[in-house]
C-alpha cells in the first residue's frame, strides 16, 4: 500500500498548536487585566470616598459639598430602594403570568408571538424603555415620579423574569403534574402547589437576574425618577414625586464640574456595584445549589 | 396542609364544580391577561415612540430626518439624524470589530484549553464583568481611562501630527480624551463578556463525538478545534456576535458619559462625536420644544427599529445555521 | 469480583498471518477511584477482525479506546501498563498520541461526518490537516477510500454536497472512509451498526469482511450474532476484566468459562 507522505511535519503542528495557546493566553489576559482594573479602581476609590455622612446626609446643593458641610446619598439609597421595590412589584406578577402561559400552556395560540415580543423586548436598549414609561406614566401625572421610575425598570426586568420563568418551569418534569392530575388536583392548583414550588429555586435565581440588570441601569431612570437633591418631605412624594437613584445620581455626579461630588461619584459607584454584586453573587449560589441537587 | 386535604378527591368533591372549573378558567384568565400584556407593552413601545415623534416625521420626512446633517435645537430648530446614526454604527461596529477575537479566543481557551478549574474561575469572573452596571464603567473612563489616553496616546499623536502633517489635523481630532476612539474601545471592552459567554454556550453544543472523530484523525488540539468545534458552533458564535452588536448599540450611559457628545459631522478620529442613545441622554431631560422632543423621540424610534434589525438577524443566524444531529437545518 | 485465575485465555488465530499487530499487556484504565478496566492482556493479529463482546458497561468500549490513546482527552483517567503496536509501547514517554492515532483509526458508535464540510473535505479532512493539498493527489485517495468503504458509486456525483445529508448509514460509511484516508494500520471500531438500520448493517459488515484483507480490525459489538459472522477471534469482557479470549468458533460453540457462556445463552447481559 501507498503511504502518503506528510508535507507539514509533526513538529510544525505542534510548534503551531503551542503558538496558538500562547495567543488565546495573551488574549485572555489582555481583556481580563483591563477589566479587573476597572473592578480594582472603583473599589479602592470608592472605599476611599466612603464615610458615615454618606448614609445619614442628603445632598443638597453644590455649595454644601465645597463649603465642608455634612452631605451624603440617604435620600438616593432610599429613592433607590423604593423604585427598585416598586419595579419588581410590578414586573413580578407580569413576568410570572407570562412564563406559565408559555410553559404551562404550551398550546395557547398567543404564545409564538408572545415568545418573539418578549425576546424583542428583552433586545431593546433601556433608554427606549425609560422613553416609553415617561410617555406611559410622567407625561399623563404631569410629573416625574418614582412610580414612573419603577414602571420603567419593571419593563427591564419582565421580559428576564418572563423567560427565566419559563425555563424553570420547563425543568420539571411533566410527570409530576401528570401525577399530581391524576389524584384529581385541578389545573391551577397543580401549577401553584406543586409545580411552583418544586421550581421556585429557579423562580427566584431569574428575579435576581432581572433585578440584578434593572438595578444598575441608569438610562430608563434619568427621564422617568428624574432625580432629586433633597429628601422629599412626605415619603409617599418617593413614589408620586422625583426622587433621586444611585444609578442616576452616579452620572450626574460624575458629569458634575465639582471635584467633591467626583468623589460622592466614586462612593456612590461602590454602593451600587456591591449592591449589584450581592445580586448577582446569590443568582449564581441559587443555581450552583440547583445543580448539585 | 392544604395539599393534603385537596388531594382527597372524595372531600372535596361538593366544591367540585366551583373549585375546578372556575379556578382553572379564573387561573387561565388571568394569567392570559398577565402574558398579553407583555404583548401589548411591546406594541405599545413601537406605536408610542412613533406617536411621539409624528410631529418630527411631518416636518422634515423620513428621509429628510434620516440625511439631516444639522442639529440646531437653539436658533433654527432643525433637526437631522445622521451625525447620530453615523456615531452609532461606527462606535457599535468598530467595537464589535475589536472585541470579537480576543472574546472568542477567551471563550476557546476557556472551553478547551484551560484546566477546569481555571475555566471556572474565567467563567464566573465573565459573568461578573457582564453584570457591572454601565454608569460604573463609565465612571472609571471618564476619572481615569479617558485623561489617561489623553496623556499616553493622544498628546503625543497630537504633537506629532502637528509637528509632520499639520494638514491632517481636523482628521485627527481634538486630543481632549472624550471622544469617539475612547468610547468605542470602553464599549469593546463592555461587549466581550457578552460574546464570551455566548461563544462559551456554543462551544459546549458541540457534542463529545465531533471532536473525537477529529481527535481521532490525528489532528492537534488547535486542528480539533478548527475543524470539528468551531464549524459546529458557527451559528452560535455569529448570533452571540449579533446579539452584543444589538449590546453595543443600545449602550447608553458609558457611551454618553465618554463620547464628548458634539452633534455636529464631521466627527475626527480621536475627537467628540454623539450617538442615538448618548444624545437621548443628553437632550431629553433639558428639551423643551415641542419639535426638540419629537425629535429625539424619531431619534429614538430610529433606534428601535436598528436594534429590531439587529435581533432579528440574530434570531434568523440561530435558526439558519444551527446543527443539530450532524445534519445542516 | 473475578480472580485471575478465572481468566482463560486458548491460543492463536485460527486463519490469516499469524503476525500480532497490536497486543495490550497488563492494560488498566482508572477513572480517579473507579476501575474501567482491570489487567488486560490481549493480543490483536493483522489482517483479522477481533471482536470484543460483553454486556454493557463490561469495560469493552473503555478498552478500546485505551488502544488509540482516546483517554488523552479525559482529564480523570489513569492507565497503567502497556499497548504495543509493532512492539513499540504506545503509551511510552516520548510517543506523541497524535501520531498514534493517525496509525490506529477510529470508528464510532454514532455517524460523526463533519457536518459543514462537503462529503469531498470530510474524507481528505485528515490529509488536509498534514498539509497535503495536491487536488490531483487528494481527488485519487478520496476516490480510492469511497469505493474502499462501498460509498463511492452513491455519492461520485455529489462529492460537494455537506456530509450532514447523507443518510444514517452512509454517514458511517463516510466515517469509515475518512479513517481510511490517512492509511491506518489499525481500525477500531465502537460499535459501527448500533444506530442503522439492519440493511445498513449489513452493509458495513461486508465492508468489515473486506477491509480485513489489509488491516487488523477491532470491533466493539453488543451484538453477539454481528461478532460471530465477522470476527476472527473474540474477547468476552466482565466487570471490567477479559474473562476469555479466542477463536471466535470455539468461543461460540465451546466456551471455556461458565459466564461466557451464560451471557452467549442469554442467560444475562
Amino acid at each position: 500500500m501507498r503511504r502518503v507522505y506528510d508535507q507539514k511535519s509533526l513538529r510544525q503542528r505542534t510548534i503551531w498548536d503551542h503558538f496558538i495557546l500562547g495567543l488565546l493566553m495573551i488574549s485572555t489576559l489582555v481583556v481580563m487585566v483591563p477589566l479587573l482594573i476597572i473592578v480594582g479602581y472603583v473599589i479602592i476609590n470608592g472605599a476611599g470616598a466612603l464615610n458615615w455622612d454618606l448614609f445619614t446626609q442628603e445632598l443638597g446643593s453644590p455649595a454644601r459639598a465645597m463649603q465642608g458641610r455634612p452631605t451624603g446619598l440617604v435620600h438616593t439609597i432610599l429613592g433607590t430602594a423604593v423604585v427598585d421595590l416598586l419595579a419588581i412589584l410590578i414586573a413580578a406578577p407580569l413576568g410570572l403570568g407570562a412564563g406559565i402561559m408559555l410553559s404551562e400552556y404550551p398550546d395557547h395560540k398567543l404564545n409564538p408571538v408572545l415568545r418573539i415580543l418578549n425576546d424583542t423586548l428583552n433586545g431593546m436598549p433601556a433608554v427606549l424603555k425609560g422613553l416609553l414609561a415617561f410617555s406611559l406614566v410622567v407625561k399623563p401625572m404631569g410629573t416625574f415620579s418614582g412610580l414612573a421610575g419603577g414602571v420603567a425598570l419593571a419593563f427591564v426586568m419582565i421580559p428576564i423574569i418572563a423567560r427565566s420563568t419559563e425555563s424553570a418551569l420547563m425543568n420539571i418534569p411533566w410527570t409530576i403534574r401528570e401525577a399530581a392530575l391524576a389524584i384529581g388536583l385541578p389545573r391551577w392548583r397543580v401549577i401553584l402547589s406543586t409545580v411552583m414550588p418544586a421550581a421556585r429555586t429557579g423562580l427566584v435565581t431569574g428575579f435576581l437576574i432581572g433585578f440584578a440588570r434593572a438595578a444598575g441601569e441608569a438610562a430608563p431612570l434619568m427621564f422617568t425618577s428624574f432625580g432629586s437633591n433633597y429628601l422629599p418631605n412626605h415619603w409617599s412624594n418617593m413614589i408620586l414625586g422625583p426622587v433621586d437613584t444611585l444609578p442616576q445620581r452616579l452620572y450626574s455626579l460624575a458629569i458634575s464640574p465639582y471635584k467633591e461630588w467626583h468623589e460622592m461619584g466614586w462612593a456612590a459607584g461602590i454602593i451600587l456595584l456591591t449592591f449589584v454584586m450581592i445580586l448577582f453573587i446569590a443568582a449564581r449560589f441559587l443555581t450552583r445549589q440547583k445543580i448539585k441537587t | 396542609m392544604q395539599e393534603n386535604q385537596t388531594a382527597n378527591p372524595e372531600l372535596k368533591r361538593p366544591l367540585s364544580i366551583i373549585y375546578r372549573w372556575l379556578g382553572d378558567r379564573i387561573f387561565l384568565t388571568v394569567t392570559v391577561a398577565l402574558g398579553s400584556s407583555i404583548i401589548l407593552l411591546a406594541l405599545s413601545m413601537a406605536f408610542v415612540l412613533y406617536s411621539e415623534s409624528s410631529t418630527t416625521w411631518q416636518e422634515f420626512g423620513i428621509i429628510g430626518f434620516l440625511r439631516g446633517t444639522t442639529w440646531d435645537a437653539g436658533l433654527h430648530l432643525k433637526f437631522g439624524a445622521l451625525p447620530f446614526l453615523f456615531g452609532t454604527l461606527i462606535t457599535s461596529l468598530v467595537s464589535l470589530a475589536i472585541a470579537f477575537f480576543p472574546a472568542v479566543a477567551i471563550a476557546i481557551f476557556m472551553a478547551e484549553y484551560s484546566p477546569r478549574w481555571l475555566s471556572g474561575i474565567i467563567e464566573n469572573l465573565v459573568q461578573m464583568i457582564a453584570a457591572i452596571p454601565s454608569v460604573v464603567i463609565g465612571i472609571w473612563g471618564i476619572f481615569v481611562f479617558a485623561p489617561w489616553m489623553r496623556e499616553t496616546f493622544y498628546l503625543p499623536v497630537f504633537t506629532w501630527t502637528a509637528d509632520h502633517y499639520p494638514s491632517l489635523l481636523p482628521v485627527l481630532g481634538n486630543p481632549i480624551g472624550y471622544g469617539i476612539t475612547t468610547a468605542t474601545i470602553i464599549l469593546a471592552l463592555m461587549i466581550i463578556p457578552y460574546i464570551t459567554a455566548l461563544t462559551n454556550d456554543a462551544i459546549r453544543q458541540v457534542p463529545k463525538e465531533q471532536r473525537e472523530a477529529a481527535w481521532a484523525l490525528g489532528a492537534t488540539r488547535w486542528e480539533v478545534i478548527r475543524m470539528a468545534v468551531l464549524p459546529y458552533a458557527r451559528g452560535g458564535i455569529m448570533a452571540g456576535a449579533m446579539l452584543s452588536l444589538g449590546r453595543a448599540v443600545g449602550e447608553t450611559m458609558a457611551v454618553a458619559m465618554l463620547i464628548g457628545n458634539k452633534n455636529t459631522l464631521p466627527f475626527s478620529i480621536i475627537g467628540p462625536a454623539s450617538t442615538m442613545p448618548s444624545v437621548i441622554i443628553n437632550e431629553f431631560r433639558e428639551a423643551v420644544e415641542n419639535l426638540h422632543l419629537s425629535s429625539l423621540m424619531a431619534i429614538a424610534l430610529s433606534l428601535f427599529v436598528i436594534s429590531l434589525i439587529v435581533n432579528l438577524i440574530a434570531a434568523y443566524i440561530t435558526r439558519k445555521l444551527s446543527i443539530t444531529g450532524g445534519q445542516l437545518v | 469480583m473475578l480472580s485471575q485465575e478465572e481468566i482463560v485465555k486458548t491460543d492463536g488465530p485460527s486463519n490469516g498471518s499469524p503476525l500480532v499487530r497490536m497486543e495490550s499487556k497488563d492494560l488498566t484504565v482508572k477513572y480517579g477511584q473507579v476501575t474501567g478496566v482491570k489487567n488486560i492482556s490481549l493480543p490483536i493479529y493483522n489482517e483479522s477482525v477481533t471482536a470484543l463482546i460483553g454486556p454493557s458497561g463490561c469495560g469493552k468500549t473503555t478498552f478500546l479506546r485505551a488502544l488509540n490513546r482516546m483517554h488523552d482527552l479525559t482529564r480523570s483517567a489513569v492507565i497503567t501498563g502497556e499497548v504495543l503496536l509493532d512492539g513499540y509501547n504506545i503509551y511510552g514517554p516520548k510517543v506523541n498520541p497524535v501520531t498514534i492515532r493517525r496509525k490506529i483509526g477510529m470508528v464510532f458508535q454514532k455517524p460523526t461526518p463533519f457536518p459543514t464540510m462537503s462529503i469531498f473535505n470530510n474524507v481528505v479532512a485528515g490529509l488536509k490537516l498534514v498539509g497535503i493539498n495536491n487536488r490531483k493527489l487528494l481527488n485519487e485517495v478520496c476516490e480510492k477510500a469511497l469505493r474502499q468503504a462501498a460509498l463511492f458509486e452513491e455519492v461520485k456525483d455529489r462529492l460537494t454536497d455537506p456530509g450532514g445529508s447523507l443518510s444514517g448509514g452512509q454517514q458511517q460509511r463516510l466515517s469509515i472512509a475518512r479513517a481510511l484516508a490517512i492509511e491506518p494500520e489499525v481500525i477500531l471500531m465502537d460499535e459501527p451498526t448500533s444506530s442503522l438500520d439492519p440493511q445498513s448493517s449489513s452493509k458495513i459488515e461486508d465492508l468489515i469482511h473486506e477491509l480485513k484483507k489489509n488491516y487488523a480490525i477491532v470491533i466493539v459489538t453488543h451484538n453477539m450474532q454481528q461478532a460471530g459472522r465477522v470476527s476472527d477471534n473474540t474477547g468476552f469482557f466482565y466487570l471490567g476484566e477479559l474473562v476469555e479470549f479466542g477463536e471466535t468458533g470455539k468461543i461460540f460453540t465451546n466456551p471455556v468459562n461458565k459466564r461466557t457462556e451464560e451471557y452467549l445463552t442469554g442467560k444475562f447481559g
